[in-house]
């Protein structure tokens, strides 16, 4: 067919093959980029996300033995109506123990939260600096679940030697529903 | 007989009616038209065609010399004399028969464009152009001895063609309408006589005729006296030094195998176009299965993942009863640790989990400076965001309070 066409017509068909291919090209070629880009890009992103979940979880086995450490350590509510109760006592022996008087107790009711259910007592204390410190310190324990909400201590207005105390304790035990 | 060179071109030449083809392999079919031919051809393959007597002029010369290129030059003088077409649209050539002291006598063949281009067109629509161009008669005249001169007979597309071979040259052809045997030997006197008057010797030392002549052979033997050979189309004759290939074949030949060339090469670089298309998607297709790699990679790993999360989202929320810097009491007691001096006192400690706030006296605020200097040094305070504004300058003393929020 080539050779049966005349110069101009050969010249003419040639370049329209080479608007054609050329056309032809640039799309191909916008396309491969693109696609080229992006597949890059997720590329790159995937392999740093999953170079952190690895380093994430090379520490897996600490989080394993930590997560059964709570479970066998953490208290289980068994009845929420005498929970109160045994704190407070609890923190009375206590506070006994490291002669601080305990005064005002009140019991609050039991809060559910995600990853613990606490109950809670608050009660107001009188003692000096050094005893109170260390009944804040036998109080508290990683074993013993104890937080204080809140605490306030001052001087006691009527005896410069004494400081006077209020605290919100709570104990939190395993939650309702485990996660 | 000469022994014939291998042939590596298929080798067209005239039948008793239509063509015959000779393969490079030997073997040789009959067609009937030229086209026909074509079909036969392999691909590729180099065309020698041999023409009919009837295709082409002869003439006969003696010319008073013996170098080529004179002769040349005299044989084209000569035929622009006698030609009926002009010289520019004619192939010629020549084939020297003898020569003495002085003298060549040599045979002319002349083919005029406009009929080899008729008679190939069926080749040439086809892209066939052939490479060589030849007489028949000039082939049928070297396979005859050197030594000698003979008589050969043979059928060309239905008509008889007597040619007279001299040295293995062809010396004189005619050709001659009638078939028949019987008429063909009545009208070969006459052609004798006329290649007699000619100067084309008439004494033969042998007759040759092609097998399907043989109701001719005893009318031969009669005629010449002399005994008759049979030869056949199918063996192989040997090469002709003429060649009438017009100039313009040629350079549509070149064209067309620069053409072909070209073809090639676009084939090839198209084909390298497409591979390199194809490689360029493999890669992106190999690309996207390491991403879907990945992301399967992730999948898997996530579940670890979010235990682990799940894990630090617990422990961060049971901080305040498992991490003893939370502790109410260690607060407290790093915050007495930084006093700088026993002159400065706490007046009132509030905690939370979350933040903490001291309000202290002191005698000046040198003992400030230095209690918040070290408030900011120490690694479990230094955690909070610490806010420690200036001193309140009082009658008693100095009155400030360091905060710290998580």
């Amino acid at each position: 067919m080539i050779q049966q066409m005349t110069p101009r017509e050969r010249n003419l068909a040639m370049l329209v093959g080479v608007l054609v291919v050329g056309f032809a090209t640039i799309m191909l070629s916008k396309t491969f980029m693109r696609n080229f880009r992006q597949l890059k890009s997720q590329r790159m992103e995937k392999s740093f996300a999953l170079e952190t979940m690895k380093t994430l979880i090379q520490e897996r086995d600490l989080w394993v033995q930590r997560d059964q450490w709570l479970k066998s350590k953490q208290p289980k509510l068994e009845n929420a109506g005498s929970a109160g109760v045994n704190f407070l006592e609890e923190i009375q022996n206590t506070a006994k123990a490291h002669n601080v008087i305990v005064e005002q107790p009140v019991i609050n009711t039991v809060v559910n939260q995600p990853y613990y259910q606490s109950v809670s007592v608050g009660f107001d204390t009188k003692s000096s600096g050094p005893e109170l410190v260390e009944f804040m310190a036998a109080a508290q324990g990683q074993a013993k679940f104890t937080v204080f909400k809140t605490a306030s201590l001052e001087v006691a207005k009527n005896d410069p030697t004494q400081m006077a105390g209020r605290f919100t304790a709570e104990r939190w035990f395993a939650p309702k529903e485990p996660r | 007989m000469k022994k014939v060179p291998r042939q590596s071109a298929a080798f067209v030449f005239p039948g008793a009616s239509g063509w015959r083809v000779r393969l490079p392999s030997g073997q040789t079919t009959s067609v009937q038209a030229l086209d026909e031919a074509v079909a036969t051809l392999p691909a590729g393959a180099t065309v020698h065609l041999a023409l009919p007597c009837h295709a082409a002029l002869l003439e006969r010369m003696v010319l008073p010399s013996i170098d080529r290129d004179e002769l040349s030059g005299m044989v084209q003088l000569q035929l622009e004399k006698t030609l009926p077409y002009p010289v520019e649209e004619v192939s010629t050539d020549f084939d020297v028969i003898s020569q003495e002291e002085n003298e060549s006598t040599l045979i002319s063949v002349a083919a005029n464009h406009a009929q080899l281009d008729q008679l190939c067109e069926p080749l040439r629509s086809r892209a066939v152009l052939p490479d060589k161009v030849t007489l028949y008669a000039q082939h049928v005249a070297a396979s005859c001895a050197e030594e000698e001169t003979v008589l050969c007979l043979w059928p060309e597309d239905g008509q008889l063609v007597v040619a007279i071979c001299e040295r293995g040259k062809l010396g004189y052809a005619q050709t001659i309408s009638e078939t028949d045997p019987a008429a063909a030997a009545s009208e070969l006197p006459a052609v004798l006589l006329r290649a007699e008057m000619e100067g084309v010797p008439t004494e033969f030392d042998r007759v040759r005729i092609e097998q399907g002549c043989g109701g001719l052979r005893d009318h031969l033997a009669e005629i010449t006296g002399k005994p008759v050979e049979i030869f056949s189309f199918d063996a192989p004759l040997p090469e002709s030094a003429t060649n009438l290939v017009p100039s313009t074949w040629r350079d549509e030949k070149r064209k067309l195998e620069s053409s072909g060339r070209l073809k090639a090469r676009l084939q090839l670089a198209a084909m390298g176009f497409l591979l390199l298309i194809a490689g360029a998607f493999l890669y992106l297709a190999w690309l996207k299965r390491q991403v879907q790699a990945l992301d399967l990679q992730i999948a898997q790993t996530r579940p670890a993942v979010e235990f682990q999360q799940e894990q630090q989202a617990k422990w961060q929320a049971l901080a305040p009863a498992l991490d003893q810097n939370r502790y109410a009491v260690e607060i407290l007691n790093r915050l007495r640790d930084a006093i700088p001096s026993s002159e400065l006192k706490f007046t009132k400690f509030d905690f939370k989990p979350n933040d903490f706030k001291l309000d202290c006296v002191a005698p000046n605020a040198e003992l400030w400076t230095k209690m918040t200097d070290k408030v900011r040094q120490d690694p479990v305070l230094s955690t909070y965001k610490l806010k420690m504004d200036p001193p309140k300058i009082e009658t008693s003393g100095v009155t400030f309070t360091i905060s710290g929020t998580l």
